[in-house]
């Protein structure tokens, strides 16, 4: 019967390591900037999931951003807190935009990816907001802002994609 | 940039639009100024025609305005006097309170708004 230890992680697990551990890097550096608004990120840690989705497929980029969002709230310290459901339905909305937009094929590049993963991560962390911790009417007044916020850097993080997309494909690896 | 991502950004703007249209635009006025007296006794009071009402507190009777649709506390037996220098209420979803009488005041009716904005 072999042991725990015997276990050898195929080429697949080796790829999502290290492309997680990329976005987890990525995560604590973003937590680390300033904030302007409250629920306002940059979001670069999305870049990471768009690049390795148009790379590799939804299955690693899920894999990718799900261990992301725990290992990196576990790290951060935030595991559990407030934060981390926000973050994590952010995440989980996000994937089942895309895993929704990746059933078509490549018709979408890294910009359109972005675009609709960063309108579903807010989305999806409004209405986590409001039911779990501010069941205020008031909160959507502040969701058109930070939706066009939301826009807004989700053209930047899929044009960034794009040319880590075209970069990568181009050196081969 | 494909045709697919052109749709989304189109769909984006679109979304956007009707975002800031939908929650963005002011609501109808509060019709109703709800009064809570240190019994928790709670009545509303129509907005629509300018008066005086006196509501018992604790340590005595605080005496509300209203005035074109807006309410004010105008005398009231506490020291501080914070719920009068907090002046005039108009929107909905405002809340007043006189703590030392134990007076509440909050309007309804039209669209909710922020009381207060904290970050």
């Amino acid at each position: 019967m072999p042991s725990t230890s015997d276990l050898t992680p195929s080429r697949e697990d080796l790829l999502i390591a290290w492309l997680s551990a990329a976005a987890i890097m990525v995560h604590i550096f973003e937590s680390a900037l300033p904030s302007l608004l409250p629920g306002l990120k940059p979001g670069l840690s999305n870049i990471i999931t768009i690049t390795v989705l148009c790379l590799y497929g939804f299955r690693i980029a899920a894999w990718v951003s799900v261990l992301r969002v725990l290992v990196g709230s576990m790290l951060i310290g935030t595991f559990l807190s407030p934060t981390f459901f926000l973050s994590a339905t952010g995440a989980l909305t996000s994937l089942l935009i895309l895993w929704l937009a990746s059933l078509a094929g490549t018709r979408f590049s890294a910009i359109g990816l972005s675009v609709l993963a960063s309108m579903a991560h807010m989305s999806g962390q409004f209405v986590c907001a409001y039911f779990l911790f501010i069941p205020h009417a008031g909160i959507w007044r502040l969701f058109p802002v930070l939706m066009t916020i939301a826009v807004i850097l989700g053209i930047i993080n899929g044009i960034i994609s794009q040319k880590l997309v075209n970069r990568l494909t181009q050196t081969g690896s | 940039m494909t045709v697919a991502d052109r749709i989304v950004i189109v769909f984006a703007v679109v979304v956007l639009i009707s975002l800031y249209l939908l929650l963005w635009t002011t609501g109808p006025h509060p019709t109703h100024a709800k009064l809570t007296d240190h019994d928790h006794h709670t009545i509303s009071h129509n907005l629509d025609a300018d008066r005086f009402i006196d509501v018992a507190g604790r340590l005595g009777t605080s005496k509300l305005e209203i005035n074109r649709q807006r309410i004010r506390f105008v005398d009231s037996p506490c020291k501080s006097k914070v719920c009068i220098h907090a002046g005039w209420l108009e929107h909905s979803g405002q809340v007043l309170a006189c703590l030392p009488n134990g007076v509440l005041v909050e309007m309804t009716g039209g669209t909710r708004q922020f009381d207060a904005i904290n970050f």
